[in-house]
């Protein structure tokens, strides 16, 4: 008296895409306050004219951080259509099935 | 003029003292209280009180449940048929839906299914042609902007911020938009439906 496969992927994949949604979200915020962060520090006198360091770790985030922050947030607020679209699609087969109408009704 | 003065002139006079009708608290034939003023020589009666509504009977139109006869009255076939169709609909017991592994969803539930999820090759398709254009305005944006901030003597900082916001959306968006639509497009290809065997 097994339960069918599909109703408990179903709540793990709603719960995955949950989380994803969750870590898209924070990356999405992390990337947007480090681009406040670089154009603070980018405007600010005591930073530019400051140490060599701190004007290499703006050039650092805006080039190689801030890119895979948005990057992986974009990409984690996708992946879940993605895996519910599988999910959809090896589970109930009827993807581009037109709706028959009153007849297919019981 | 009181009642038994009128019919015998010999009767001693009226006095409200010793009738009752004029006592405080009495109660005649009906369900109105008469009080007496304390001289007993007037007297005011409440209205009635209403009677409490009586319930009204149900209306078996909308309560079809209604006509049926109570579970005593069932004979055994029918509490046997009526017992087998509550298992049928509840899906978690024997016979039920779940139990049954090799079950294909009616198209129903596969609807279903897609209304909860969103999981459809056109919504994956549209979420990457809005990132797409997400991308696109991001570098419109972008350029639009660079020009204004060089005429500009004193930077406008919510325009900077604004503008290196966009440029760093750019690239993602465009990156992650062109690969949802190409997922989507694989997926479409390469997923096989269930039961189709494609």
């Amino acid at each position: 008296m097994t339960r069918p496969m599909w109703r408990s992927s179903s709540v793990r994949v709603r719960r995955v895409s949950v989380l994803l949604w969750y870590c898209a979200a924070a990356l999405l915020v992390a990337g947007i306050a480090g681009v406040g962060i670089v154009v603070g520090g980018q405007n600010n006198p005591s930073v530019v004219n400051g140490s060599v360091p701190i004007a290499m770790i703006i050039g650092w985030a805006v080039t190689q951080v801030l890119p895979v922050l948005f990057t992986l947030g974009f990409a984690c607020a996708v992946a879940p259509f993605f895996l519910l679209v599988v999910h959809a699609r090896r589970s109930t087969g009827t993807e581009t099935e037109p709706d028959t109408g009153p007849s297919a009704e019981p | 003029m009181p009642e038994n003065s009128r019919q015998n002139p010999d009767a001693p006079p009226f006095d409200s003292r010793h009738d009752p009708r004029f006592q405080r608290g009495y109660r005649g034939d009906d369900t109105s209280v008469t009080h007496v003023a304390p001289t007993g020589a007037s007297a005011r009666t409440l209205p009635r009180v209403p009677a409490p509504l009586r319930p009204e009977p149900p209306d078996e139109r909308q309560h079809p449940e209604v006509r049926e006869p109570p579970e005593e009255r069932r004979s055994l076939e029918e509490r046997r048929q009526l017992e087998e169709r509550r298992q049928l609909e509840d899906n978690s017991a024997p016979g039920g839906w779940d139990d049954d592994p090799e079950r294909v969803e009616p198209a129903g539930d596969a609807r279903l299914i897609r209304s909860r999820a969103g999981g459809s090759l056109a919504v994956l398709s549209g979420i990457g042609t809005g990132l797409i254009l997400l991308g696109l305005a991001c570098v419109t944006f972008t350029s639009w902007t660079d020009a204004q901030l060089i005429d500009s003597a004193p930077r406008d900082l919510p325009l900077l911020l604004l503008t290196s916001l966009a440029w760093q959306l750019s690239a993602p968006a465009l990156l992650v938009g062109f690969g949802t639509v190409v997922g989507a497009v694989v997926i479409r290809i390469l997923v096989p439906r269930a039961g189709t065997g494609s």
